[in-house]
């Protein structure tokens, strides 16, 4: 059988309280919802962060899952957009909203 | 890409709400009125004006016997009897994605069971089911995938659920539109 590399989807989240760690928060909400091994099978990663702007990588298998954690994850957390690959999120986050509006 | 007419119903604040929804892909917001009129927002009362209102307005209640647009639901369980007896079909029944953040997993979970058995009965009893952020500030704001996310888990479809919430909102809109003009 071909091994074929997991698909990914990339989220750009913002956190209002920037002191704690929006992965470790969201990844919580997830395993209290969905269990140890959806949360394993996510794999949710901490790409890159600016202020309180942060990149999170998970599987698309398990976006659904992931985009339900992150709205019931407290302290809030909002994904303002999400893309296929990281380039492409990226340039968009360029011209959002949310980077006009750095001081929010 | 298909584009879904997404309602946030329930947010207020002191933030650009309006420009915020729509970077969050939410087409219409429901605010509390604070006599500084906004464009592209439905604004929600706390009863029916009693003269003209040139705005678009939705009724909210926390109380069942109050007459109005949509009864926003604390506690189903309490309610759920008294629901059928003293609401009008039609009426929306709103519940808020906000406090389940503060809930600890097995509260969460009674959470989503709540949400499933309220969309049932409001499907099988004529009333419109409504889920909102009921956000604070500009952090609690849920994007418009988020909301299609909870609402795929829940067992609904979305794009059925904002179609049926559209069509129902604008029901809603034209009728209070005409009780304003009779007010007057």
């Amino acid at each position: 059988m071909l091994k074929r590399r997991p698909k990914r989807r990339y989220l750009s989240i913002v956190q209002a309280d920037i002191s704690s760690d929006p992965v470790a928060a969201i990844k919580k909400r997830f395993s209290e919802l969905f269990g140890t091994i959806a949360t394993e099978k996510a794999a949710l990663r901490l790409i890159e962060h600016r202020e309180n702007e942060f990149i999170i990588r998970c599987s698309t298998e398990q976006l659904e899952n992931v985009l339900v954690a992150i709205a019931l994850t407290d302290p809030p957390v909002i994904t303002i957009d999400m893309s296929g690959t990281l380039k492409q999120l990226r340039s968009r986050r360029q011209y959002s909203y949310w980077k006009v509006n750095q001081s929010l | 890409m298909l584009f879904l007419n997404r309602i946030d119903l329930c947010v207020s604040g002191d933030f650009d709400i309006a420009s915020t929804t729509k970077a969050l892909c939410i087409s219409r917001v429901g605010i509390p009125f604070d006599g500084k009129p906004q464009e592209d927002v439905i604004y929600r009362l706390g009863r029916a004006p009693s003269n003209a209102f040139n705005y678009p307005y939705l009724v909210v209640s926390e109380n069942l016997s109050e007459p109005a647009d949509i009864l926003t639901i604390r506690d189903f369980s309490k309610v759920k009897k008294e629901l059928k007896k003293k609401l009008k079909k039609g009426t929306g029944l709103e519940i808020t994605i906000n406090p389940a953040r503060k809930m600890d997993s097995v509260s969460v979970g009674r959470w989503f069971s709540t949400l499933t058995e309220l969309y049932k009965f409001c499907h099988w009893s004529h009333f419109q089911f409504i889920i909102s952020s009921g956000a604070t500030s500009t952090y609690e704001m849920i994007s418009g995938h988020c909301l299609d996310a909870i609402l795929k888990t829940v067992g609904i479809e979305p794009q059925k659920y904002w179609c049926n919430l559209t069509k129902w909102l604008e029901q809603r809109l034209v009728r209070n539109v005409s009780y304003a003009e009779e007010a007057t």
